[in-house]
């Protein structure tokens, strides 16, 4: 292995391979920058155009696009409160409240290094043990599966904020909206009005885009205002009170890091989810919770942290077993393809340079993103916020709708994305927190797929849910969720009781 | 992007324009679009996409291909709407079958008929296959099928989608020999293979090519293919029909257009997939991408689907599947 890495390496750092590396991570940051084109779509365009390329040529693109996207996102994610793309949307939170503070260019270099750090332990963990991480995969039957969405839903009760009953209202209709489209069990037809659009049910990434990124326009295009900030108020450059970026976040990475790679080996639950789980933690896990969404430096670091450190491990076991876990491992497997690489265990043995070489182009563009994010996207991008409304509205508007409609060509997306804004518009109006919807909406459906699965499997003996080891770990880590849930409810009612107060809401509201 | 971003525009503008312009012989007079059913990356897309140059150079007149992903429910998103485009030539569609004629079944209403397509001319041809892990108890199609014999219902074996390709040729099967297994949906092709590898079903169905990479290196093990022959890339497995089971069962993928097109339209496109088929270059890319080549003129093509529909809809009324 260490002969094909040092043989890679060489391959990797010819001046055109460079070239193409560099070049891709500058489009990633600019597609991951603009509402409503994500990443996949981005590589699905540009496979075409690899056909005639060199294949480490080619995969450096590749590389540098899902890298840079995965930083790129969080741009207009901390300046305007928009999401680049959904993975985004955890960046959001506290990205938003620290640029309205004045402190846009800090957050953008937190969340530049933080997701540069994240995709660099991704990387690492994709070259260094991508066999025995791929086996972990094989681990995952439906019962496992079942157990881990019922853990990332559980995390919600840490999202529920001021109002525990609206966002379990927000989550229930997530999981509802789980629901639509053919069931995958009996082939039957769910809430589809006969529109054969929806038989895959709703599409999260347009869900997702109208959810966060237009109804946030909405704001914006009511807000109205006329003016943009002016370069002063930008503040670029370093405060002196900033100090070291990352100084003491360490655990924070750590923690997302793990929790982002782990995600991305599993098929089925995705970068979208990684971010919001890597952020749910980091403010469970905070001595000082009720600073998350206030504008905590640590909350962005940790959702970009989430998201970005997903990325190569979602490639292993598409690299590995050849079975790809999301959308963009499919496109990169069809990109191997097309130069006759089929990816799979022989792709190791067949074509080490290629493969091992693609893993450092992973790790290569991850560090690329520290120079290219932190020196010189930072600075360019900020500058949109000098734009007033009526000029950016329009744009990102437009910028969404060729995004939306690009990837599927169906009109009726458009449609739903403006529909999903308004929904998310009101929501935001009546405080309605969006994140426990998103969880729901993702991982209601696995938890629902994987348990009717598990128990077709069993015949319907429910104990085959705990069987395996791996059920047993999941289900006491569900335990020790709930009962520190409970036992902090529990707490809460004592002390409400002896204060005289008599809701939980008003407590929190007078605070 | 901006290949993709024209193509958006010209959709648009043809979406306004296009309903007026008839086609005549004037055939190419504008990019032609091919409708693919699934997600760039997958196997139907890279087939396509690696057909379209050469379907272009054989066009002549500087004809221009765009591959469109309409992806959606098997496939039927892209069939209902090519199924309701004009019939000019300038839409075509990567059909992908059995999906085309099981997606109506079920369904209050169907979304569109057979007739309503052209068929030009199939390119591939993928048998779908019963298959296990290497380490598994059930090493030959006797072992598994003795297995069911004696627990009806209780051996799992993983295909996906219900009322898919994969999940009709298990059905088939078990019409062909009497026996009931517990059928588990699977989250595609990639969810069939973890299934199987990660050990928590007997079994699995899925194509040929997917299991080819797996077989090689004997991770995995075709207990019967369901081709008329023992395939020439894996000339071990063995077939259903040797072992006593007369199961053929497979996905193939041609070009169709919205019917009916111009006699001259027709031939020419017909014309043009014959003439790749036939280009030695294609032919080398394709074997080379593992692409599994299967040719057959659009009669053929027609012959085969109205053949297994005809058993489709008597295995639909002896035992519905939805």
């Amino acid at each position: 292995m260490l002969t094909a890495l040092t043989d890679a390496f060489f391959a990797v750092m010819t001046l055109g391979n460079l070239a193409a590396m560099i070049t891709g991570t500058i489009a990633g940051i600019i597609i991951g920058a603009l509402p409503g084109i994500n990443v996949t779509v981005g590589i699905a365009i540009l496979i075409p155009l690899t056909f005639g390329m060199e294949p480490l040529f080619a995969l450096g693109l590749i590389a540098g696009i899902f890298n840079g996207a995965s930083y790129g996102n969080a741009i207009p994610a901390i300046l305007l409160n928009v999401p680049g793309t959904p993975a985004a949307v955890a960046t959001t939170f506290d990205g938003y409240p620290m640029a309205q503070k004045g402190r846009s260019a800090h957050a953008l270099r937190i969340a530049c290094y933080a997701s540069a750090l994240g995709a660099i332990a991704s990387a690492i963990a994709l070259i260094l043990i991508a066999p025995p991480l791929a086996k972990v995969t094989l681990l995952f039957g439906p019962a496992e599966y079942f157990w881990l969405a019922m853990l990332g839903l559980s995390s919600i009760a840490v999202l529920l904020g001021s109002d525990p009953v609206k966002g379990l209202i927000a989550a229930c209709f997530g999981m509802l909206l789980a629901t639509v489209g053919m069931d995958q069990i009996t082939g039957a037809m769910r809430f589809h009005f006969g529109y054969w659009e929806l038989a895959d049910g709703l599409p999260t990434v347009v869900v997702l885009t109208g959810l966060f990124a237009f109804s946030r326009v909405l704001m914006m295009a009511q807000e109205g205002k006329m003016t943009g900030v002016s370069g002063e108020a930008l503040r670029l450059s370093r405060d002196k009170d900033e100090g070291p970026i990352l100084k003491g976040m360490l655990p924070t990475l750590t923690r997302s890091g793990v929790i982002g790679i782990i995600v991305g080996i599993l098929p089925g639950v995705g970068g979208n989810a990684a971010a919001l789980l890597a952020y749910n933690e980091e403010k469970r896990a905070a001595k000082d919770p009720e600073t998350f969404g206030k504008g905590n430096p640590r909350g962005v670091a940790a959702a970009e942290c989430g998201n970005s450190a997903d990325n190569s491990s979602s490639l292993i076991p598409m690299l590995t077993l050849g079975i790809p876990g999301n959308a963009i491992a499919a496109i990169i497997m069809g990109a191997l393809l097309v130069h006759g690489l089929v990816p799979g265990p022989q792709l190791f043995r067949e074509e080490p340079v290629i493969v091992y070489g693609f893993m450092i182009q992973m790790l290569f563009t991850a560090a690329i993103l520290f120079v290219l994010g932190g020196m010189v996207a930072t600075r360019l991008f900020a500058q949109v916020l000098r734009l007033p409304s009526v000029v950016l509205v329009p744009l990102i508007v437009s910028l969404m709708t060729i995004g939306i409609y690009t990837t599927t060509y169906e009109i009726m997306h458009l449609y739903m994305a403006v529909g999903f804004g308004l929904v998310g518009y009101f929501m935001i109006k009546l405080d309605f927190p969006v994140a426990p919807f998103v969880l729901g909406l993702i991982l209601g459906g696995v938890a629902e797929f994987n348990l009717r699965v598990a128990l077709r499997i069993a015949r319907g003996d429910w104990t085959y849910l705990f069987q395996n080891v791996v059920s047993k770990i999941l289900v006491a880590l569900l335990a020790l969720i709930i009962l520190a849930a409970l036992s902090r409810f529990i707490r809460d009612l004592r002390r409400r009781l002896r204060d005289g107060r008599t809701t939980l809401v008003e407590r929190e509201t007078m605070e | 992007m901006h290949m993709k971003f024209t193509t958006a525009l010209c959709a648009m503008a043809v979406a306004t324009v296009g309903t007026t312009a008839s086609a005549q012989s004037n055939f190419p007079s504008r990019t032609i679009e091919v409708l693919v059913g699934f997600a760039a990356g997958g196997p139907v897309d890279t087939a396509t996409r690696t057909i379209a140059p050469f379907l272009e150079k054989h066009l002549g007149d500087g004809a221009s291909i765009a591959v469109i992903n309409r992806p959606g429910a098997a496939g039927a998103v892209a069939s209902i709407a090519t199924s309701r485009a004009n019939p000019d030539g300038h839409t075509l569609m990567m059909l992908s079958y059995p999906a085309l004629v099981t997606a109506p079944f079920g369904q209050d209403e169907a979304p569109y008929s057979l007739d309503d397509f052209e068929f030009l001319g199939n390119v591939t041809s993928d048998p779908h296959n019963f298959f296990v892990a290497a380490d598994s108890p059930y090493d030959s199609l006797d072992a598994l099928m003795e297995a069911a014999r004696e627990n009806p219902g209780e051996v799992t074996v993983a295909a996906a989608g219900v009322g898919g390709a994969a999940h009709l040729a298990l059905m088939v099967f078990e019409g062909e020999t009497g026996l009931s297994f517990n059928y588990i949906p699977a989250d595609g092709g990639a969810g069939t293979l973890t299934q199987v590898l990660g050990g928590h079903v007997d079994a699995g169905i899925t194509t040929l090519s997917a299991l080819i990479p797996y077989v090689e290196e004997e991770q995995m093990r075709i207990i019967a293919s369901f081709a008329m022959d023992r395939p020439a890339a894996l000339p071990d497995a063995p077939t259903a029909r040797e072992q006593g089971v007369d199961v053929l069962w497979g996905a193939l993928r041609g070009i169709a257009a919205p019917g009916p097109l111009p006699d001259d339209v027709r031939d020419k496109i017909a014309a043009a997939v014959e003439a790749t088929m036939n280009d030695p270059e294609f032919i080398a890319i394709a074997e080379r991408q593992g692409i599994p080549l299967f040719y057959a003129d659009g009669a053929t093509f027609k012959e085969i689907v109205d053949t297994d529909l005809s058993r489709l809809n008597a295995l639909w009324e002896s035992s519905p599947w939805q």
